[in-house]
């Protein structure tokens, strides 16, 4: 190379260089902002899970504590009357009977919202009680596989509405017989998987509609334990979903604080 | 550059080549045709190596591969959802890169005189408008970026097809200026081709099968 040349050259060398130097900021500006907007997406996730979850708490507990007893209350005053006349007897029986279905029906929403067990004795057998009740009313069987794990109330909370919310998509929408629930730790991990036998669906379709259907709020619950979400289904060959929730010591902790701020 | 650190920043590419053949049936099928363009890669590494040290040219096959990435990339970038799954632009856009190749290479060159420098600048334009179009999507639908095999694979062809842009324009115009010159100008490209591989070596090693699903800010 001539002086020319060599000139030339030390200025494509700068031009690299500094081409370099702005595409290498660029990137790690784009990956900075796009870690500052997932700390806020959390923490608004956050906020209305947990303003969600402690509004059913607070309707559960109304619920349970004072509907329930006046109910239970009205039904013993009204057993304890004494009619002579059949037409008022047969009334009476039927307003009894009205309000024993009101009251399982209050029993069931109250589930619904917070189950007792779950605070009292824990995820798996908050789970046993659901899958049980859900074998009552359909045809689907449920099996469901666990190891003991150390979970927070939060996570159990999360995870237990997961449970609920696929096992309500597998009945109204996969069309299966059969669905296994496994609950199970892998290093510092808490698995949670899922398996059904029914018709599956595209994932390109169901992205799509997420917000409309349960996809969003199992993505939401994940997110905010700080673990991840996967699946793989096919059409006709059932779905499967695993969730991926660090132990309670790790991500979990911001969480932690959170509630402990709030509450 | 010597003629040895050349051929070990090149056949840097087999490493990648290695770990997607290790690890094909553990990823999902969209990355395929970017596994595929490694392999092709890598043979042409190994074929224009075997052409050079024998005293021949590697023009051939080297344009050859020109078209078989330029059609594997934008298979690829049809994958990630960036031609919005529309086949008719996808296919327009084939449909003009072969015709661009035919003409350069029987027309405009004769085939095998040279390379197809204008084919080469041609389809790098879209290559890193479509990864930048892949980056701005990917930094709203996923979590971890910086392990996202997409998003590391976007980055390096946005570093490589930018500065290959800018080199093949030197061989392109010629400036009139010596071959030292324009080979002092290539080691660039070779140089960050080493760094691309190595980040392709490391995008196709994060590579899952299963389907993450997150929501969108």
């Amino acid at each position: 190379m001539d002086a020319q040349e060599t000139r030339i050259y030390t200025a494509i060398l700068i031009t690299s260089v500094v081409l370099g130097t702005i595409i290498t900021y660029f990137f790690i500006s784009i990956i900075r902002q796009q870690r500052r907007n997932i700390q806020l997406y959390k923490q608004s996730l956050l906020t209305e899970i947990t303003t969600l979850e402690k509004e059913r708490t607070r309707m559960a507990a109304d619920l349970h504590d004072e509907v329930g007893p006046v109910l239970s209350a009205v039904k013993l005053r009204l057993s304890s009357l004494d009619i002579q006349n059949e037409a008022d007897e047969l009334e009476l029986s039927k307003t009894n009977e009205q309000i024993d279905k009101l009251l399982k029906r209050m029993r069931e929403i109250t589930f619904d919202l917070m189950p007792n067990s779950l605070v009292r004795k824990g995820l798996p057998a908050a789970l046993t009680e659901f899958i049980e009740y859900c074998g009552k009313s359909s045809t689907l069987s449920i099996r469901f596989q666990h190891e003991d794990l150390p979970l927070t109330q939060q996570q159990s909370i999360n995870l237990y509405r997961i449970v609920q919310e696929i096992i309500h998509n597998t009945i109204k929408h996969a069309g299966a017989s059969e669905l296994l629930i496994e609950l199970r730790r892998e290093k510092s991990m808490i698995v949670l998987a899922t398996r059904d036998n029914g018709i599956g669906f595209s994932y390109e379709a169901r992205t799509k509609e997420a917000s409309g259907l349960g996809l969003g709020n199992l993505a939401s619950r994940t997110e905010i334990m700080g673990g991840k979400m996967f699946f793989e289904s096919e059409k006709g060959k059932g779905t499967t979903y695993i969730f991926e929730i660090p132990t309670a010591n790790n991500e979990n902790s911001a969480y932690q604080n959170h509630l402990s701020r709030r509450s | 550059m010597s003629f040895t650190l050349i051929v070990i920043f090149s056949f840097s590419i087999l490493l990648a080549g290695i770990i997607g053949l290790i690890r094909f049936s553990k990823i999902r099928d969209i990355y395929y045709p970017f596994i595929y363009l490694v392999w092709i890669a890598g043979i042409n590494e190994v074929l224009s190596y075997l052409l050079v040290t024998n005293g021949k040219q590697n023009i051939i096959n080297s344009n050859l591969y020109g078209l078989a990435e330029a059609c594997l990339l934008m298979w690829f970038f049809y994958n990630l959802n960036i031609l919005k799954k529309n086949k008719t632009s996808y296919f327009a856009l084939l449909a003009v890169f072969f015709v661009a190749w035919i003409v350069e290479n029987f027309f405009v060159n004769s085939f095998g005189s040279s390379f197809s420098s204008f084919f080469i600048v041609l389809y790098s334009f879209p290559c890193v408008l479509f990864s930048i179009s892949a980056i701005n999507h990917i930094i709203i639908t996923e979590r971890d970026v910086v392990r996202h095999p997409a998003f590391l694979i976007c980055i390096a062809i946005v570093i490589f097809f930018t500065y290959r842009i800018l080199v093949e324009v030197f061989w392109f115009y010629g400036l009139d200026a010596s071959k030292d010159f324009r080979m002092n100008v290539y080691d660039i490209l070779i140089w960050i081709n080493f760094l691309c591989n190595l980040i392709y070596a490391l995008a196709i090693l994060w590579m899952r099968k299963r389907q993450e699903f997150t929501l969108r800010f």
